[in-house]
């Protein structure tokens, strides 16, 4: 068998992608169509850079996902195949199976595993853990953050206390102590993860109750269609069957505890540099006269901080939270760096950067793919970020 | 604007390019400072560099810009005297906490670059179970720590003089 000469091997790399296209189109088509009808989601495709950005964005979602479901790789991501160790791109397998593909797309890298099957792969782990983590770091820093600078006073100097204590930890110390397998048994980083994760919780039930406080029937409704499956997420996350926490009997996936360990100290570390932004802005606009309005008006102190104070914020705060993703995602690589956090086998994009670049003045190609995936998926997340926060701003 | 984004993002990669140890323990020179240096600079600004625009051209819109235009104010000043203080009240808090993240946080370039900083001490400390030397790291950086952070405090009431820190 021939190798693939560099056209050939883009040709076949964009036909593996084929789902991804079919799925990017249909979507397209059908935000332009009913872009009027769907708000500031519509409104996103009103900007050429905001779209370039979604496009990105959601073209390493569909591949996380497709990937998830065996589609878009070639090879199994873990499988290594005699012959193939630091090969380049395109080179043919020597003895194939049957029914999978005769070559190696990318290449093959240092333990002969198919650099472009463990890149797509790479797309599922860092799809389902990065933003999700931001995420959570967010609503807890929000959630922490609007009361100490509205509040002030006691409250403030007691959480910002917190929050410099944490921030005073290393980051490494805490990783370290949390995958030590004694304190797993303890069942510190589901604790963590009960406190952590029931922030999101409080979060929407303030932020409802205090729009619809007046309207009871309509708060009710509210609350239960978002509080339900909230919750049962909840339980359901935080809850191992064998573990500390063990009781709840709606049980219906469990979280590998490596991966909630990752998951827990990520949002520990990130959540109080949010706690500091957020707290930082809501004591700059509580100064503003529409405050003081609101105030006048007798509204509730977190209507204030939820429907006047954080939209106002959300300019810094949205770049912000893009630019966490891309760094949550590194963080991931550093963990395994350290042998810490995901296994390090696993084909994540940071632990693959972290492998390739031992051998990157030899062979440049296990490297190159996953940082170019991560680089695109940033850029995609920082385009998407502007034009979210234009088209926002623009009424 | 798409210059910024690529920048930042491009950073993000080029923290992981340039991958030639250097040991600058005993001389440091301009050769083997220079791209350790560069990598923890260009994550940092690009970073603040966004997050100032964002909130800048926020500040931008605002009626008293419009004013200060109409007055006949030339255009740097009106964005140094007029936006710039009320726009970092945000970049101000992330620079401040960058200090931290680079005591800490940089462990990995400071690994990539066989370079034996803070970070690298911290590791190796731990690594031992050198519960001293952990405690004399961890005392450093809680002070650095509270030093900042009441500096970023007395820098919000500069920013902006109605906020009041009890």
């Amino acid at each position: 068998m021939e190798p693939l000469g560099f056209g050939d091997i883009v040709i076949r790399i964009l036909a593996q992608f084929l789902p991804v296209w079919i799925s990017l189109v249909v979507l397209f088509v059908l935000s332009f169509a009913y872009k009027r009808r769907l708000g500031l989601y519509g409104k996103l495709f009103d900007s050429p850079i905001g779209m370039v950005g979604f496009a990105l964005v959601m073209f390493w979602v569909f591949t996380g996902i497709y990937a998830g479901f065996d589609m878009i790789a070639t090879h199994d991501p873990l499988a290594q195949l005699s012959g193939m160790k630091n090969k380049l791109p395109g080179t043919p397998l020597s003895d194939a199976p049957d029914g999978v593909l005769p070559w190696y797309l990318l290449g093959g890298d240092n333990l002969a595993r198919d650099v472009f099957s463990r890149m797509v792969h790479g797309a599922t782990i860092v799809i389902a853990i990065a933003p999700l983590a931001t995420l959570f770091a967010f609503m807890v820093g929000i959630t922490l953050g609007l009361p100490a600078g509205y509040y002030g006073g006691r409250l403030d100097t007691f959480l910002s206390f917190l929050a410099n204590l944490i921030l005073a930890f290393p980051v490494i110390l805490l990783f370290y102590l949390l995958v030590t397998p004694e304190i797993v048994l303890t069942g510190l980083p589901q604790f963590m993860a009960a406190v952590l994760f029931f922030f999101p919780l409080i979060f929407f039930a303030v932020l409802i109750h205090s729009r619809y406080r007046t309207q009871p029937k309509k708060d009710w409704i509210w609350l239960t269609i978002v509080l339900v499956p909230l919750f049962l997420f909840y339980a359901a996350a935080i809850n191992m069957r064998g573990s500390k926490i063990g009781f709840w009997p709606l049980d219906f996936f469990d979280i590998p505890p490596g991966i909630l360990v990752v998951f827990v100290a990520v949002v520990f570390v990130n959540s109080p540099t949010v706690f500091r932004i957020v707290r930082g802005l809501t004591m700059d606009i509580k100064t503003r006269d529409y405050v003081a309005a609101a105030q006048t008006r007798g509204e509730t102190p977190w209507y204030i901080m939820l429907w006047e104070i954080l939209p106002n914020a959300r300019g810094p705060l949205i770049v912000d939270f893009c630019l966490r993703i891309g760094y949550t995602t590194i963080l991931l690589g550093t963990l395994g760096f350290f042998g810490l956090g995901l296994p390090p086998e696993s084909p994540d994009w940071g632990s693959t950067i972290n492998e390739g670049r031992k051998l990157l003045s030899i062979y440049l190609h296990p490297a190159l793919p996953p940082a170019l995936a991560l680089l695109s998926l940033v850029l995609g997340l920082n385009l998407l970020a502007d034009g979210l926060r234009e088209e926002s701003l623009r009424d | 604007m798409i210059f910024i984004a690529v920048f930042t993002s491009s950073t993000v990669g080029l923290k992981w390019f340039k991958g030639t140890a250097t040991s600058a323990m005993e001389d440091a020179n301009f050769d083997n400072f220079f791209l350790p240096v560069l990598t923890i600079a260009l994550y940092g600004m690009g970073y603040i560099a966004r997050m100032t625009r964002a909130s800048m051209t926020e500040v931008m819109t605002a009626q008293y810009i419009r004013t200060a235009r109409l007055k006949g104010v030339n255009f740097s000043n009106i964005v140094i005297k007029h936006a710039l203080r009320n726009a970092l009240i945000a970049p101000f808090t992330v620079i401040l906490l960058q200090v931290p993240w680079l005591l800490n946080g940089v462990v990995i370039v400071e690994t990539l670059f066989n370079y034996k900083g803070f970070g690298w001490t911290l590791v190796q400390a731990a690594g031992n179970n050198d519960i001293e030397l952990l405690l004399a790291v961890s005392v450093v950086s809680v002070v650095v720590v509270l030093l900042t952070q009441l500096i970023s405090d007395i820098g919000y009431v500069f920013l902006n003089p109605r906020i009041r820190i009890s």
